[in-house]
């Protein structure tokens, strides 16, 4: 037997303790067996007992467990599933309402019915989504009022924007007027307007423009002006403030003459703002609507600044027309000046020619022979008739060329000829104040064309003018040909010029020093009209100088003058 | 015989002046107040020289110029103008209407007979 083939091969006396074993039994079937060898007797002795009865307590114990865990599982499950319908569902349910809520349906409501911290936190959800709901709500309406109110902002600016322009680039009052009319109706939620412009002289209002109203209406309108202080705009000149009258219907609101007219018109509220500019009445602004009803304060604000819009129009108009009809009479003025000066210069001439004619001929003993003293007292009734013809020929002049009107006679001419004139003209005089007249002129000058007589002119007042300073030393002119143009000079060795009085020489009625025109004569015209001569030619005239070291008076004009130049 | 100069001027200051100045220098003188009296007398006398101020009542100098200088028979007589310095652009109207030279206004006796002296010695 196995059992005992395995005690047997134990080394006797190895050990005392024996380890049990299954094993076949005697008479078969399993047995659990152990031996204990009883050493004196070199016995071994074997117990066994039947398997099935050795393991029964175990066997027991775990069928019974087993039970038990089986039960433990099985209640586990019910949990389970229990917990999964109470907990999953309504957890599922939040986040599926979580996402609607999120993806914007702010409408949507998460419906957990589980009474516990699962419904709150639904609820909680709840509100937050209603919260948003709201907040949306009124966002949105906020911005759709807000963008009502700049589309609105935007529309009076631009209205603004279109009169503003309509003043500033029209100067046709009525078209400004019925511009601004028109906008401020529209503007102000109105179905009529007009513009009344006040006439100071007969203390009144005239119609100046109206938008939509009716022939009839206007017929009486324009028949009847308002008087001042009549009616809304009436009071609201006086209390320089928009009046409004929200119901024309209402017992005692309006009394104007126009009331029953406005009534049966259909208009229920009239709105007047004054035209005030700097406490001068200028008109007034006077909207009407159909409908009842107060004016809120920003549209009367809106039709105040209408208002300006058309004082100022009619300002600007006003001073138009002012200025306009100053000009003309500006124009008319300086035509009649012009006029006078050519009409006196010839009436002062004819006389002053017969006192010259008489008197040259007295001198040239036409009528008998002429004591000493008589001629002495003769030539110098000359010498102030002549002066006096040459005050009154530059103040022509010079009211021709202020007026544009010397016209240069152009034609060929010789500027040796013209210094020789001036040279002729002027020699008496140099040798009588011991002066040296000289002249430097280039040989081969070629003819020019311009205005020889004017020419002339000018050179002799230079020339003239450098005599009259200059008390001792010499007088020289130079004329030569430069690039085209004449360039004549004459210089003197009087007391010079200051350079500030430079400046004053050419400017009218300016000699250096007021008490040199008593001395020296001349009304200071002549640089001015000889500047302006040598200017019509396209050139020009200057003067170097300094005191003590003499004058040089300049001037450089192109040879040949096709074209009157015009004056700067 | 002397020399005869029309004068045709209508302000008798000058009209005086001319004529002492001329009878002195023995031109004969013979006188009109108006441009159309001054064409007649042209045409009767025939004068051997014309001084025509330019501003006439009526008919103007240039316009009496021209008439004188369209008749075959007057044309050439010349005609010395005595233009105005108050106008501008007189100096080649009176060209343009025929004068053959002008003075201007107001002329000194003695240029003046020197400008008559070189049409009529």
């Amino acid at each position: 037997m196995p059992q005992v083939r395995a005690a047997r091969s134990v080394r006797p006396g190895a050990a005392d303790e024996t380890d049990g074993m299954i094993a076949t039994g005697l008479q078969g079937g399993r047995f659990l067996t152990a031996y204990a060898p009883i050493a004196p007797l070199a016995w071994l002795v074997f117990v066994e007992q039947p398997l099935g009865e050795a393991f029964a307590p175990l066997q027991a114990s775990i069928t019974r467990s087993a039970l038990l865990v089986a039960l433990g599982l099985v209640l586990s499950v019910l949990a389970s599933v229990l917990l999964a319908r109470r907990m999953v569902a309504p957890i599922r349910a939040l986040q599926a309402g979580a996402a609607r809520i999120g993806a914007g349906e702010l409408a949507h409501r998460i419906q957990v019915r589980t009474g516990d911290e699962l419904e709150a936190l639904g609820e909680e959800f709840n509100r937050t989504a209603a919260h948003l709901e709201e907040s949306y709500a009124n966002l949105e309406e906020k911005i759709e009022a807000r963008t009502r109110e700049l589309a609105g902002l935007v529309e009076r600016l631009r209205a603004m924007a279109e009169t503003s322009q309509t003043v500033s680039s029209t100067l046709d009052l009525q078209t400004v007027l019925a511009s601004i009319v028109a906008h401020a109706v529209k503007l102000v939620a109105c179905d009529a307007g007009a513009i009344y412009e006040y006439d100071e002289a007969n203390e009144q209002f005239n119609l100046r423009v109206t938008y939509q109203t009716e022939e009839e209406l206007l017929a009486v309108l324009r028949a009847m002006p308002l008087r001042l202080g009549e009616g809304a705009l009436g009071r609201a000149i006086a209390t320089r403030e928009p009046v409004q009258i929200p119901d024309l219907g209402a017992a005692g609101a309006y009394e104007g003459r126009l009331a029953d007219l406005l009534l049966r018109s259909g208009f229920r509220a009239l709105l007047a703002v004054p035209l005030i500019r700097e406490d001068q009445i200028v008109g007034g602004l006077v909207v009407r609507r159909r409908a009842a009803g107060e004016f809120p304060p920003e549209l009367v604000d809106l039709l105040r600044t209408f208002a300006s819009q058309s004082t100022l129009a009619i300002q600007n108009a006003r001073l138009f027309r002012e200025i306009e009809d100053k000009s003309q009479q500006l124009e008319m003025a300086s035509r009649h000046k012009s006029q006078f000066l050519a009409n006196m210069s010839h009436e002062l001439r004819t006389p002053l020619n017969a006192i010259l004619g008489y008197t040259e001929l007295i001198l040239d003993g036409i009528y008998g022979e002429v004591p000493g003293k008589v001629r002495e007292v003769m030539e110098r009734l000359e010498m102030s008739g002549k002066h006096l013809l040459g005050l009154i020929n530059d103040v022509l002049d010079l009211s021709k060329i202020e007026a544009g009107q010397l016209m240069l006679s152009l034609a060929e001419y010789s500027m040796k000829e013209v210094v020789h004139t001036v040279v002729t003209t002027v020699e008496s005089l140099a040798a009588e104040k011991r002066l040296a007249l000289k002249v430097a002129m280039a040989q081969d000058l070629p003819r020019g064309r311009g205005d020889e007589r004017r020419l002339t002119q000018v050179l002799l007042n230079l020339v003239g003018n450098a005599l009259k300073f200059t008390e001792e030393g010499e007088v020289r002119i130079e004329a030569g040909l430069t690039d085209g143009a004449f360039v004549v000079a004459v210089c003197d060795t009087g007391p010079g010029i200051s350079e500030a009085d430079q400046r004053k020489i050419f400017e009218e009625f300016q000699q250096v020093d007021s008490s040199s025109t008593r001395k020296k004569g001349g009304a200071g015209l002549g640089l001015a009209i000889a500047r302006r001569i040598v200017e019509l030619h396209g050139g020009r005239l200057w003067v170097v100088s300094s005191p003590g070291q003499g004058s040089t008076f300049t001037f450089r004009l192109p040879a040949r003058v096709e074209h009157q130049a015009a004056l700067s | 015989m002397s020399r005869r100069i029309l004068v045709i001027e209508d302000h008798e200051d000058n009209r005086r002046i001319l004529r002492d100045l001329l009878e002195h220098a023995d031109y004969e003188m013979i006188e009109a107040h108006t441009g159309e009296e001054g064409i007649a007398l042209a045409e009767s006398e025939r004068p051997d020289l014309i001084l025509m101020d330019i501003q006439l009542p009526g008919l103007d100098g240039y316009e009496t110029t021209r008439r004188i200088k369209a008749n075959p028979r007057l044309s050439r007589i010349p005609i010395v103008a005595v233009t105005s310095y108050a106008l501008s652009g007189d100096d080649r109207k009176a060209f343009e209407a025929g004068c053959d030279a002008y003075v201007t206004k107001p002329f000194s006796p003695r240029a003046l007979l020197a400008k008559i002296r070189e049409y009529v010695p």
